[in-house]
């Protein structure tokens, strides 16, 4: 079953023990863009996007009602492998994560999980997810080297290799640029975009400018509420909610 | 503000005293048993097989080859065990229940060792004797007691340092689409190993030093095991089993089977730290 949206959020709700962090989201997110996802602290957002790849399943008191579908089919359907999905939906952390291994080992560590044994092909993947993040004329040389010895910028480049290496549909990001400076955050900008021409990509923001800079769709959320949802340019320059107005024009709270 | 320095001063001398009790203690084994070992030389001591106090022969080799292989097998044991349930008791199982199991992991500690030796050789040496062969008293039962032994070692440390990975790291692993048991062994014990070779370094100090329980098990022969289930003397029961009753030369070897002791745990001890040391630097970058 095809749809012309990548991925589907109906009447989506979630809880935390006795609290209700996601009030019934509809979200459609239109495939080989950038959506992002904007809002203060603790409304939710990291939290949505966290249900794309089931992430949120790691905390046991989490409860999810409601359904999301990825092409179609949704995730939480008995006959989803989580690992599957989490192959095609992948994730980039708001901290550069990389392992403490080298930095080969890092990019090469989700074609091994996945079962990935050829080494050639390994190697050659290694190489590719590395120009795609433009990260391999930098390490070429230090590949056998710590991955945490990379900059900070170099080691969020490394993270999203690591993701691009499995050959994902989908790229969420939370906050990838948080923890970076404004030339990295500039430079990570321009590569999502560039990656944007493949992959269907989520990011999660409190930096307005990012999601006025790279989205072509915006989603702002308040308290758990998706308040309003549409092409950014919309939401920053017209937007219909009085909510949004204030929170985008920076009269919030 | 006198007050404050004069308990300070207190305080400074009662440290001091403590650390030049060690000093002295040191000082005083190599006095008694350096000169033994000068003596005999490096082949008449440490690889002479020949022990005979009564004719004045004094090679501890077979207890250096039995004390080594006891701690082998008991590394190997309290390794496979203590690091399963660590990773059990950090990853896989609930927090209430791991709450509950970790504290009487480390009761374990408090049991003492003469228990562990009386349990060995009421159970595990008839079984041995009964289902193996042999004397029952051997390198296998020494093993198995001193696995036991260093359970709570290992384990509670192997757990601190499994808990001290950053969680970014496994999420990081779960969200490439790694399963969980993936991530323990290619993510987190990668990342926890200093900690986790520090433990078993540690836990390979107490199997060397321990005496009672290896006593009541190990047999105490004065030849080299050659099979798992051959009885065996270590350092420590040598010492343990002689001095009350030595004089002399004899008196003075033993002090040397303790300066021989003293430095493989003193190794044992700085290479554990050493790593563990480095392992904190690596993991705040």
């Amino acid at each position: 079953m095809s749809s012309e949206f990548k991925i589907e959020a109906k009447a989506l709700n979630l809880h935390y023990g006795s609290f209700h962090a996601l009030k019934d989201v509809n979200l459609q997110i239109k495939p080989k863009a950038i959506t992002a996802i904007i809002g203060p602290s603790g409304c939710g957002k990291s939290t949505m996007l966290r249900c794309f790849n089931r992430m949120n399943e790691l905390i046991k008191t989490v409860r999810v009602s409601g359904q999301i579908l990825l092409d179609g089919e949704n995730i939480h359907g008995s006959t989803v492998e989580l690992t599957h999905l989490r192959r095609r939906v992948g994730m980039v952390f708001q901290r550069p994560n990389p392992f403490p291994l080298s930095v080969a080992e890092n990019v090469s560590y989700g074609l091994k999980v996945h079962g990935l044994t050829n080494r050639a092909e390994t190697e050659e993947i290694v190489e590719s997810s590395l120009r795609a993040t433009n990260l391999w004329d930098d390490v070429k040389d230090k590949l056998a080297g710590p991955a945490l010895a990379l900059s900070a910028e170099q080691q969020q480049r490394l993270c999203i290799s690591r993701v691009v290496a499995v050959k994902p549909e989908v790229l969420l990001m939370d906050e990838p640029c948080s923890a970076l400076d404004p030339i990295a955050t500039r430079h990570i900008e321009e590569l999502m975009s560039y990656l944007a021409e493949q992959y269907t990509i989520l990011i999660v923001t409190h930096n307005m400018q990012q999601a006025a800079r790279v989205a072509s769709e915006t989603a702002f959320m308040l308290l758990g509420d998706l308040v309003e949802f549409g092409p950014t340019i919309n939401i920053f320059e017209k937007p219909k909610d009085k909510r949004t107005e204030d929170y985008v024009s920076g009269h919030y709270g | 503000m006198k007050q404050d320095k004069a308990i300070a001063f207190a305080l400074m001398l009662i440290a001091l005293s403590a650390v030049s009790g060690l000093a002295l203690i040191t000082v005083f084994i190599f006095k008694e048993g350096l000169p033994l070992i000068l003596k005999s030389g490096a082949g008449g001591f440490f690889f002479s097989t020949d022990w005979d106090p009564k004719a004045k022969q004094f090679g501890i080799f077979s207890m250096i080859v039995g004390s080594l292989v006891v701690t082998a097998g008991a590394m190997i044991i309290g390794t496979v065990f203590g690091l399963g349930l660590a990773i059990v008791l950090t990853i896989f199982c609930p927090k209430a229940l791991a709450a509950i199991l970790k504290p009487l992991i480390e009761l374990l500690a408090g049991i003492p060792s003469v228990v562990y030796g009386f349990i060995g050789v009421v159970t595990i040496v008839p079984f041995i004797r009964d289902y193996f062969g042999g004397p029952g008293l051997s390198v296998l039962a020494t093993s198995i007691v001193l696995g036991v032994m260093v359970l709570p070692t290992v384990t509670s440390i192997s757990i601190d340092a499994l808990k001290s990975v950053p969680r970014s790291y496994w999420e990081g692993s779960i969200a490439l689409g790694a399963t969980e048991w993936q991530s323990t062994h290619m993510v987190m014990l990668k990342a926890a190993r200093s900690g986790i070779v520090a433990a078993i370094i540690l836990g390979m100090g107490r199997a060397v030093g321990e005496t009672m329980a290896v006593i009541m098990v190990c047999g105490n022969t004065l030849e080299i095991p050659s099979t798992p289930l051959d009885p065996l003397r270590t350092l420590t029961s040598n010492i343990a089993l002689e001095m009350g009753y030595a004089t002399g030369e004899h008196r003075e070897a033993l002090f040397a089977t303790a300066v021989t002791l003293f430095v493989i745990i003193m190794i044992l001890n700085i290479a554990a730290l050493t790593i563990a040391r480095r392992g904190i630097m690596s993991n705040n970058r």
